[in-house]
């Protein structure tokens, strides 16, 4: 020990004692600051924002203006610098000067343990963060003869890591064990506000990203991850206890109350404020993101639970950033704060009731990212944006390969694909066959495709959603990746300028798909991730032209299905008169519940109409149950191929007659031998996509289809009830009350991507 | 362009249009080339029983829209590269008038005034005989060009039916009317220029009964130019110009009241000159032969040679001239067009303006496969009707794509093989 003249004052004696180790001295005023804050003496919180604004008073003494924040470094140094001062000062006259050589005196003994550098002497689950950092670098840095003896020991430190500043579901910690660095974790850290989780989705790009590099390097090297920032789960709870919200304590009340009482929520969201500290980080990002347009994305906790999806539940918020310093500011503050107040939306809390997850403590981070696109005249948009499945949640033709994968894409920001939006529709590619689609008319196509652009003005700082030809001129340079034209009624490639016009765009992206590397990219990536994570994945990914192709890795989980349900296994024990059908042909991934009616036109009846005007009759009174029935929950159950032109094959619906429907569902009734293709409503299926209406199919007498005959024949026939007009079809049409037959049940429908089986079930 | 490769600055001109449209480079590749070449030998056994070997070509450029279509040409400095040249820039002609036909040239290594006529009509058969099996109304219809006759179409057409087994009028095109030719045709191409200058005067909302055109020649083009202006635009040609065979010196030839057209063309030889002493009797005024591009006029129609608008006389364009047709085949220099393009005239260039020719061509294969014909005035009826269409067809481009006339014609049709060979699953 370092002799000091008697009589010092004590805090001269702590400043001349650590003067003594100048590499240790860091370390010694983190454990002096452990101290400070384990005793009480001064909250963490606290003594942070004395360092702010002392270091800002010191500032103007050292003759720089306050309101002028310094660069960078020389403010991170400034600060380093008070809060050691501050932490001397605190300490020496709070706190024992025997604690203080305790200190040190630990301190030295680990040192000298640590040259048996292959074990630590801490508990890493109880150590502090930057001491496992350390520690997992160390191990991490020594020669790989090495390396096994260690192995175990870094892996604890990298799940402790791991929990702390990422996640704790241990779906995904399993998984990014195996793959995240240390260095990944200072990485985190570095690009972290405040404390606390920053959430598997605002990992899951890196993560991503890791498996890439180490299974596909040759596109991991073609691949750009957007600039990210992280906001920790802490400063969600700080914002609550700041603007004294906490007592919106909303999951146990009775969901009529949680929607009563949302805009109040998020007003009072929006009233509020982030902390100080918080703002000035915020400050700091955008100085060093410029103009770039940035996203402000949901990372919850529960975000991460394999099995259970929250897409699109919580919002995302898009921040032009065009604006000056201030407005930017304040508007990605609001931003931040809206996604905040999501996380009391009563769809959420409706979903995690149901999903039994109300009793997690449910915490918002926030994924702060630059938006991937490029500018275009007075806008800013990638060419194309949207989100890729490794395993196809819908089918439409045998011939289509589920575990190929499966896209939705749209040209510009791909909320459109993210989000299912009424009258237009996304780009839908089995990446099987990437140019196979249900439409086969040049009308259909063209009116099943992206009509309108979401995208960024970078003029009016706003967020807009354009019609395709305002946007999108002949010097666009994806044109003709992106678009075709049609002419004379085909749709062709634009392979002249000559050809463009904007009125005949029509956006299918076949060029991409057909003659760039793009299909082929995406397969690798997603076969890669599905692999490595052992579990279907989804991606968001953006693609960018300037002028090669840019492939852009947006975010990667678990795979959800399309409606964002949790599909429970098909019971195998029911009662065979409990099943209503069973199919097991290109069944998607889905659970319909509490359905009341069945609308059953009986195949046999059906064919026995003796002309095509009745069966046009059928059609017309099917679509006026349709109106009828528009607030219960129904499905329909018929004869081959709905939707079809020729009333032989099929009863001749449109799309406008069957859209309150939850189920599409063909029987493929062998007729002369010949089993009728059925159609999975390819006559209007990119409507039934996005009306979330399941297509099914019953192939009778194939693959264990079936269908309970005999108790829909029995079933009352309430369509005369609804409908006396209709009497003369009773015969044919039948529509069947389920609590009528089954008191107290329902009918819901299975549907695991393999099998889907629809039985009736006391309703909950 | 002395001494320059044509087919390098066909395949020049073609990139310029490409560029233009941005066209993919594997489409490119097929367009910079012809699909097509035939290269062969025609034993020709000369009056003295002398055998003499003449070297013959056909290039089909491209025929995505159609057969190919284009002339044969018997000439002493013939080259493949010229025919070359020649057979694209048939595909665009025929793409910008809008005729289902490609492109295609041919021809010989022979001076024709060279051979007697009976070695020239063996010459003919000998062509046929090497090439019949590629050529047909479905596949390739020639018709007669520099060195090359109405007669000699007809021995061609005879040799090609006697081989066919079966009397075959469509495979050439610019018979004699007797022997399948179609009426209309030796108006078609002066007439053609007048439908285009209409049109353009229409547009820039001219009125063509006040205007006044100078016309530079008074061959076939320049005549019927002459007369459809005076007759059936009710314009004023101020004057026309011609090569006088005595003089060997061409002038221009002018009237103070504008020049009647038939009058002049009755006075005119075989060989396109007019006779200076009843023309001066008629108060016409000879005047140099450049004097008619500095003319006080509306409209010039450059229907004789080629490059008659250059660096040197560009300038002395009056500035009163709103229009120029070039009903000759590329009377323009690229410095000359520069100058134009700059002072803002409004061109119609050479292959649009004088597509009448290919178009009664075209309807001449039209006649003669349905073996009905139709009147003189059917036939110009119909003419006015394509040539009115294309010239709008080129007019939008130039206004949608805001680029110049030539350019825009290229780009049309350009715009119209590539389109084609979409259509058919070429690329």
């Amino acid at each position: 020990m370092v002799q000091v003249p008697f009589e010092t004052p004590k805090i001269l004696t702590i400043h001349l004692q650590i003067a003594n180790y100048p590499v240790m001295a860091d370390e010694i005023r983190r454990r002096m600051r452990e101290e400070l804050f384990r005793r009480g003496v001064i909250t963490a919180q606290a003594l942070e924002e004395e360092v702010r604004a002392k270091a800002a008073l010191s500032q103007v003494r050292e003759g720089l203006p306050s309101e002028l924040r310094e660069a960078e470094p020389a403010w991170e140094l400034r600060l380093e610098r008070v809060r050691d001062y501050l932490t001397d000062f605190y300490f020496a006259y709070n706190l024992p000067i025997d604690l203080f050589e305790q200190i040190i005196d630990r301190l030295l003994d680990e040192r000298s343990v640590e040259k048996d550098a292959f074990d630590y002497h801490f508990n890493p689950e109880l150590a502090p963060f930057d001491l496992l950092l350390k520690q997992a670098e160390q191990y991490a840095a020594m020669p790989l003869d090495n390396q096994h003896i260690v192995q175990h020991h870094l892996e604890e430190i990298m799940v402790v890591l791991i929990k702390t500043i990422v996640s704790d579901h241990l779906g995904f910690l399993s998984i990014a064990k195996q793959w995240f660095t240390a260095e990944d974790m200072r990485f985190v850290r570095s690009r972290r506000i405040g404390t606390g989780k920053v959430g598997g989705k605002a990992a899951g790009m890196l993560l991503a990203w890791r498996i890439l590099q180490e299974c596909a390097p040759e596109v991991a090297a073609r691949t750009v991850l957007p600039e990210s920032y992280f906001i920790g789960t802490d400063v969600f709870y700080e914002f609550l206890a700041l603007n004294r919200l906490e007592y919106f304590d909303q999951k146990y009340k009775p969901l009529d109350q949680i929607r009563a009482e949302y805009p109040r929520i998020v007003a009072a969201h929006e009233r509020g404020h982030l902390h100080p500290a918080v703002l000035n980080q915020l400050q700091g990002i955008l100085e060093r993101v410029g103009q770039k347009p940035l996203i402000v994305r949901s990372s919850s906790l529960l975000e991460d639970n394999f099995g259970t999806s929250f897409a699109g539940k919580y919002e995302s918020h898009f921040c032009p950033n065009q604006g000056s310093p201030e407005e930017n500011l304040r508007d990605l503050s609001l931003a931040i704060r809206r996604v905040y107040a999501s996380a009391f939306n009563p769809d959420v809390m409706l979903y995690r009731r149901q999903m039994k997850l109300l009793d997690y403590d449910e915490r918002m981070a926030i994924l702060l990212q630059e938006v991937q696109g490029q500018a275009y005249g007075r806008y800013y948009f990638p060419a194309l944006a949207g989100v890729a499945f490794s395993q196809a949640p819908i089918l439409w033709h045998p011939r289509l390969r589920r575990e190929d994968g499966f896209l939705r894409m749209v040209v510009g920001l791909g909320t459109r694909a993210v989000n299912r939006v009424a009258d237009d529709y996304p780009r839908m590619v089995v990446l099987s066959h990437p140019l196979l689609r249900p439409e086969t008319t040049t009308e259909a196509i063209r009116r099943y495709s992206q009509h309108l652009i979401d995208l960024i003005d970078l003029e009016d700082n706003a967020m807009r959603t354009l019609p395709v030809d305002r946007v999108i001129g002949a010097d666009y340079p994806a044109l003709r990746l992106v678009a075709e034209v049609e002419e004379d009624g085909t749709i062709t490639p634009i392979v002249s300028r000559a050809q463009f016009a904007p009125e005949r765009l029509v956006l299918t992206a076949d060029t991409l798909l057909q003659k760039s590397d793009f299909v082929p990219t995406i397969k690798t990536v997603l076969s890669t991730l599905e692999s490595q994570y052992a579990f279907p994945v989804d991606i968001e990914f953006a693609i960018t032209r300037t002028p090669e192709l840019v492939f852009h890795l947006l975010q990667c989980r678990p795979q959800s299905s399309m409606g964002g349900m949790s599909v429970p296994p098909i019971p195998s024990d029911l009662p065979e008169e409990d099943k209503v059908f069973g199919v097991s042909k290109m069944v998607p991934q889905g659970l319909i519940e509490n359905i009341t009616h069945i609308l059953y036109v009986d195949p046999l009846q059906y064919s026995q109409l003796e002309n095509a005007s009745r069966r046009q009759e059928v059609a017309r009174l099917v679509s006026q149950l349709n109106a009828v029935l528009e607030t219960e929950r129904f499905i329909m159950l018929g004869p081959g191929r709905w939707g079809s032109v020729n009333p032989d094959l099929g009863v001749p619906v449109s799309y406008a007659d069957i859209y309150n429907t939850r189920a599409l569902v063909e029987i493929s009734v062998p007729q002369r031998g010949i089993i009728p293709e059925p159609s999975y409503g390819t006559h209007f299926f990119q409507d039934l996509v996005e009306a979330g209406i399941y297509p099914l199919a019953i192939y009778l007498g194939e693959g264990g289809d079936f269908i309970n005959q005999e108790w829909l024949a029995r079933a009352g026939n309430q369509l005369v009830d609804l409908m006396p007009e209709a009497g003369p079809y009773a015969d044919c049409i039948r529509v069947i009350h389920v609590p009528s037959e089954r008191a107290g049940h329902t009918m819901q429908i299975v549907m695991d991507g393999e099998r889907g089986l629809a039985y009736t079930v006391r309703e909950r | 362009m002395e001494g320059q490769n044509p087919f390098l600055t066909a395949q020049a001109q073609f990139d310029k249009s490409a560029d233009l449209l941005d066209l993919p480079q594997d489409i490119r590749e097929i367009l910079r080339w012809p699909m097509r070449e035939f290269h062969f030998r025609i034993p020709l056994r000369m009056g003295d029983g002398s055998i003499k070997v003449l070297q013959g070509f056909r290039v089909q450029h491209n025929d995505a829209r159609g057969p190919s279509k284009g002339g044969i040409r018997f000439h002493p400095n013939e080259t493949i590269d010229t025919v070359r040249a020649l057979a694209m820039w048939m595909t665009w002609k025929c793409a910008v008038a809008d005729i289902p036909l490609g492109g295609g040239k041919g021809g010989v290594i022979v001076n024709p005034a060279s051979l007697t006529t009976a070695e020239k009509e063996q010459l003919c058969r000998g062509w046929v005989s090497q090439m019949w099996h590629n050529i047909g109304p479905r596949m390739d219809v020639p018709a007669p060009d520099v060195g090359t006759t109405g007669q000699m179409m007809a021995w061609m057409m005879d040799e090609f039916s006697k081989l066919q087994g079966q009397y075959v009028p469509g495979v050439f095109t610019g018979k004699p009317v007797d022997m399948g030719g179609s009426l209309g045709r030796t108006e078609a191409t002066g007439f053609g220029v007048i439908f285009t200058v209409r049109e353009a005067l229409k547009h820039l909302g001219l009125d063509p009964a006040a205007c006044s055109a100078a016309i530079q020649g008074f061959g076939n083009v320049a005549q019927y130019a002459a007369i459809g202006f005076h007759d059936m635009l009710g314009g004023k040609v101020v004057c026309v110009s011609c090569y006088d065979l005595k003089d060997k010196k061409p002038y221009t030839y002018s009237h103070p009241d504008g020049v009647d057209p038939h009058f002049l063309q009755g006075i005119t030889d075989q060989y396109g000159t007019i006779d200076q002493e009843k023309a001066t009797a008629a108060g016409y005024v000879i005047e140099d032969a450049g004097a008619w591009i500095e003319k006080d006029v509306d409209v010039l129609i450059p229907a004789a040679l080629e490059n008659m608008v250059n660096a040197e006389t560009a300038p002395l364009i009056h500035k009163n001239v709103k229009v120029i047709a070039e009903g000759a085949n590329g009377p323009t220099t690229l410095e000359g067009d520069q100058l134009i393009k700059e002072r803002g005239i409004f061109l119609i260039p050479d292959f649009l303006c004088n597509a009448g020719g290919v178009t009664t061509s075209y309807f001449e294969g039209v006649q003669n496969d349905m073996n009905y014909y139709w009147s003189r005035d059917e036939v110009l009826q119909r003419l006015d009707t394509k040539m009115t269409v294309a010239f709008h067809g080129v007019l939008d481009m130039a206004l949608r794509q805001k680029v110049y006339m030539r350019d825009a014609a290229y780009l049309v049709a350009v715009d119209r093989v590539v389109r084609a060979m979409q259509l058919r699953g070429w690329v």
